[in-house]
C-alpha cells in the first residue's frame, strides 16, 4: 500500500519549528536539560516529529483520515 | 467549526488543563521536598559544626575563630554560623558575615529559641530570607545557629524532578493530541456515516428506496432557482388507479410488492439519471430537467405504454392503469411548491375525465382549488351550522293543493355566499363528510315538518339521500330514532334517489330500499328519463314515485319528442302503480299541459322558489288565501300558481 503524503506546508514548518527546538534543547544544549531520561524523552519526540516532517507523511493522519494538504 | 475540529480542541483543552492543575501539585510537592531536603542538608551541617567547634573553644581559640575555620570546613555550602549563650552572641563567621548584623539577628533567634521549642525555622533579614538550624555545642553551654540563603538555587534533584516532570509532560500533551486526533476523527466519521443514513432515511422513501417528496421538493427547487430562463422543466405526478380496492382486496403486502414492480418499471421507461420520487401512498413523481413539452408527453407515453403489461405479483396477475398529471416551468409555475400542485391538479383532473394523461389547465384549477377548500371545510362546516335548508313545494296537479316540499341543502358560507349543493355533495362524499350530512338533512327536515304538522299544515318532505349514504347501515336506525322522536308518521318521508345512483348497483338497492320501504317511508326516483333505467328491474323496486327530469319538462313546450317523452313517463308510472312529480315547471302553459296529461304533482319556480323554513308558514298561508280566493272560478286543476 503505497501511503499518500498528508501533511502541507504550515503543518510541515510548524512541526520543523517544534523539532528543531526540542532537538535543540535536548541534544545540543545539554546544559539546559541535565537529566539524561528527559532530554532522551524530548530527544525522541524531536527526531520523530522532524522524521515525519521530512517525508510528509504522518501514520496516524492516514489512521484518523487527516490531510493537511487540502488545507494549505 | 466542523465537529472533528471541535472534538480535537476539546480533548486537546481538556489534557492541557489536567496538565496544568497537575503541574502545580508537582510543583508544590517538588518545592516541599526541596525545603526539607534542604533543611536536612543544613541541620547535618549545623550538627558537624557544633561537634568540631567544642575542642578549639576549650583550647583557648577565640569564639569568631575557631567558628571560621570549623564553619570553612564543615559548613562550605553555608553562609553563616553563630555562637550565641544565655547573654546573645558569643562569635560569628561565614561568608554573609558583612552583610548582616549579627548583633540583632543574634537577639531575634535568641527570642525565637527562648519562646518555643524549635530548633529551626526562616527568618526575614534585609539580605534576604534565611533559613536556619540551632544545635548545642557539645559539652559547652553554647547553641551553635547556622543560617542559609532560602532563595538559593535548588538542588540537582529538584533539577532533575522538574525537567521529568517537563519532559513527561510534553510526552503526555503529544499522546493526547494524537489520541484525540484519532478519536475526533473516527466519532466524526462514525457521526457522518449516521447522519448520511439519517438523512437517507428522512430523504427517501422506505418502501422503494426511491426519493420522497421532500427530497423532491429539494431537488425541484435547486434546480428552479439554477434554471436559465430558457430551461424547461417537468414534473410528472403519476397516481395509480384503484391501487386502494387492490390493497383492499389482496392486502398490503401484495400492495407493496405492486408499487415496488411499478416503481421498478417507471424507472426502466425513463432515461438514465432522470429523478424519479415516490410521493407517498399511491403516487409517484418523475421530474424531467432541461425538457420541452413533447419530450414530457413521450415520456408520459413510455411510461404508459409500460403498464400495458399486465403485473405478476405472487402468482397474482394485475393490470395496472395510471393518471399522470404534466406541469411545466417556468409556463404552469415560478416554484417548486405550485409545480408539484399543479402536476398533481392534472393528475386529478385527468383521473376524473378518465383520459390516462392530462397537462395542467389553470381555468380547471381554480375550481379546484375552491373545491378543495371547501372539502377541508365541509365538516366543521355543518357542526358550525353553516348549512342551511330550503325548501321547494309541490303541489298536487289535481286538487291544487300543496302536497310537501323537497328539502334542499344550501351551504351559507362565510365568505364565499351561498353555494349550492352541486359543489359540495360530490366532496361530501369524496371526504366522508356524506354521511353526517345526509344525518343533519334528515333531522332538520323532519323537525321543520313538525313545526308545520303542528301549525296544521299536515304535508310531506323529501329528502335526497346520495349512493354513500344508502350503503350507511346506520340510515335505517337513524330515521326510525328521528321519526320516533319527532312523532311524524313514516309515509310523510320520501327518500328521493336518482335513476343513475339506483341503477349503479340494481340488487343492492333493491335490498335497501325494501327495508325502507317496510318502514313505510315513500321511494322516489329522482332526475328519472336521464338514466338508464331498467324497466324490467324498476317493475321489482318498491318505488312509489317518478320525478321526470326537469330538462325534458322545461323543453316540452317546445320540442315534441320531449313532450313525448314527460307523456311516456307518466304513463309508465301510472302503468307501474306510481305517481309521477314534474320538476322545473317554470310557466303557467307547462302547468296546464301537465294538469291535461294527468301528471299527479308539480314542482318549480312557477309554483314557489326554494325557501328557507321560516318563510314557508307565511308562503303557506298566501298560498292558501289565493287559492280560496281562486276557487270558486278556477277550475279544479288549476292552482293558485297558474
Amino acid at each position: 500500500m503505497k501511503l499518500e503524503q498528508n501533511i502541507g506546508k504550515l503543518d510541515r514548518i510548524l512541526r520543523i519549528g517544534i523539532s528543531s527546538v526540542l532537538i535543540y534543547i535536548s541534544l545540543i544544549d545539554t546544559e539546559f536539560i541535565a537529566d539524561p531520561v528527559s532530554s532522551g524523552v524530548l530527544a525522541f519526540f524531536g527526531l520523530a516529529n522532524l522524521f515525519v516532517a521530512l517525508i510528509r507523511i504522518c501514520p496516524l493522519y492516514t489512521l484518523a483520515g487527516i490531510n493537511t494538504c487540502k488545507l494549505n | 467549526m466542523r465537529l472533528s475540529t471541535q472534538l480535537l480542541l476539546g480533548i486537546v483543552g481538556i489534557t492541557v488543563i489536567t496538565q496544568s492543575i497537575l503541574g502545580l501539585i508537582a510543583y508544590w510537592i517538588i518545592a516541599d521536598v526541596d525545603k526539607t531536603y534542604a533543611f536536612q542538608t543544613l541541620r547535618q551541617q549545623a550538627e558537624d559544626v557544633a561537634h568540631n567547634v567544642a575542642i578549639p573553644l576549650v583550647t583557648g581559640d577565640t569564639d569568631s575563630l575557631a567558628l571560621e575555620q570549623t564553619h570553612r570546613y564543615f559548613a562550605p555550602t553555608a553562609d553563616l554560623s553563630l555562637i550565641m549563650d544565655r547573654n546573645g552572641l558569643r562569635g560569628a563567621a561565614g561568608p554573609a558575615l558583612a552583610e548582616i548584623d549579627q548583633a540583632s539577628l543574634a537577639e531575634r533567634l535568641r527570642k525565637a529559641l527562648a519562646g518555643s521549642d524549635r530548633s529551626s525555622g526562616q527568618i526575614e533579614l534585609s539580605a534576604g530570607e534565611f533559613r536556619w538550624v540551632a544545635t548545642p555545642v557539645v559539652g559547652l553551654p553554647l547553641q551553635l545557629v547556622l543560617l542559609h540563603h532560602a532563595g538559593a538555587t535548588g538542588s540537582a534533584l529538584t533539577a532533575t524532578l522538574n525537567s521529568r516532570f517537563f519532559s513527561t509532560s510534553l510526552a503526555i500533551l503529544w499522546v493526547a493530541v494524537w489520541i484525540a486526533l484519532l478519536f475526533a476523527s473516527v466519532i466524526s466519521r462514525k457521526l457522518d456515516e449516521k447522519t448520511a443514513a439519517l438523512r437517507h432515511q428522512v430523504t427517501h422513501d422506505t418502501l422503494t428506496g426511491l426519493p420522497n417528496r421532500s427530497r423532491l421538493y429539494e431537488e425541484l427547487s435547486g434546480a428552479i432557482t439554477t434554471a436559465e430562463p430558457t430551461t424547461n422543466i417537468a414534473l410528472l405526478v403519476i397516481d395509480i388507479n384503484r391501487f386502494k380496492q387492490i390493497n383492499d382486496t389482496l392486502g398490503y403486502d401484495l400492495g407493496d410488492q405492486l408499487l415496488l414492480e411499478i416503481g421498478a418499471r417507471i424507472r426502466q421507461t425513463l432515461p438514465e439519471h432522470t429523478f424519479l420520487a415516490r410521493l407517498g401512498g399511491n403516487e409517484f413523481a418523475v421530474y424531467l430537467s432541461d425538457t420541452s413539452e413533447q419530450q414530457a408527453t413521450a415520456c408520459t407515453q413510455h411510461i404508459m405504454a409500460a403498464m400495458h403489461r399486465p403485473f405478476n405479483v405472487n402468482q397474482v396477475e394485475l393490470e395496472v392503469s395510471l393518471s399522470i398529471g404534466l406541469a411545466l416551468f417556468p409556463q404552469h409555475a415560478d416554484d417548486a411548491d405550485t409545480l408539484v400542485r399543479c402536476a398533481d391538479v392534472a393528475m386529478h383532473q385527468a383521473r376524473e375525465s378518465h383520459t390516462s394523461c392530462s397537462i395542467y389547465n389553470g381555468e380547471k384549477d381554480s375550481h379546484s382549488v375552491r373545491t378543495l377548500l371547501l372539502g377541508a371545510e365541509l365538516r366543521s362546516a355543518i357542526s358550525a351550522g353553516q348549512l342551511v335548508l330550503f325548501y321547494q313545494p309541490k303541489i298536487s296537479l289535481d286538487t291544487g293543493e300543496v302536497t310537501g316540499f323537497e328539502a334542499l341543502v344550501r351551504w351559507d358560507h362565510p365568505t364565499l355566499g351561498l353555494i349550492p349543493p352541486d359543489e359540495f355533495i360530490d366532496l361530501a362524499e369524496q371526504t366522508g363528510a356524506i354521511q353526517d350530512l345526509t344525518n343533519w338533512v334528515l333531522e332538520e327536515a323532519l323537525y321543520f315538518l313538525r313545526k308545520l304538522h303542528r301549525n296544521g299544515f299536515p304535508l310531506g318532505v323529501a329528502v335526497n339521500i346520495s349512493t354513500q349514504s344508502l350503503r350507511d347501515f346506520q340510515l335505517k336506525p337513524h330515521i326510525m330514532e328521528l321519526l320516533k322522536s319527532t312523532g311524524i308518521a313514516s309515509h310523510h318521508l320520501t327518500l328521493e334517489i336518482t335513476e343513475n345512483v339506483m341503477m349503479q348497483d340494481i340488487d343492492f338497492a333493491q335490498e335497501v330500499l325494501e327495508s325502507l320501504h317496510k318502514l313505510g317511508l315513500r321511494i322516489s326516483i329522482d332526475d328519472f328519463g336521464t338514466g338508464f333505467s331498467s324497466l324490467a328491474y324498476l317493475n321489482h323496486l318498491p318505488v312509489d314515485e317518478l320525478k321526470v327530469d326537469r330538462s325534458f319538462v322545461l323543453r316540452m313546450m317546445n320540442s315534441s319528442e320531449d313532450l313525448a317523452i314527460v307523456e311516456s313517463v307518466v304513463e309508465l308510472a301510472h302503468t307501474l302503480g306510481c305517481s309521477v312529480v314534474a320538476e322545473g315547471v317554470e310557466e303557467r302553459e307547462v302547468l296546464t299541459a301537465l294538469g291535461h296529461m294527468r301528471c299527479d304533482s308539480a314542482q318549480g319556480y312557477h309554483i314557489g322558489k326554494p325557501q328557507a323554513a321560516e318563510r314557508i308558514p307565511s308562503w303557506l298561508e298566501d298560498y292558501h288565501a289565493r287559492m280560496a280566493q281562486r276557487a270558486k272560478p278556477c277550475t279544479a286543476t288549476e292552482s293558485p300558481a297558474t
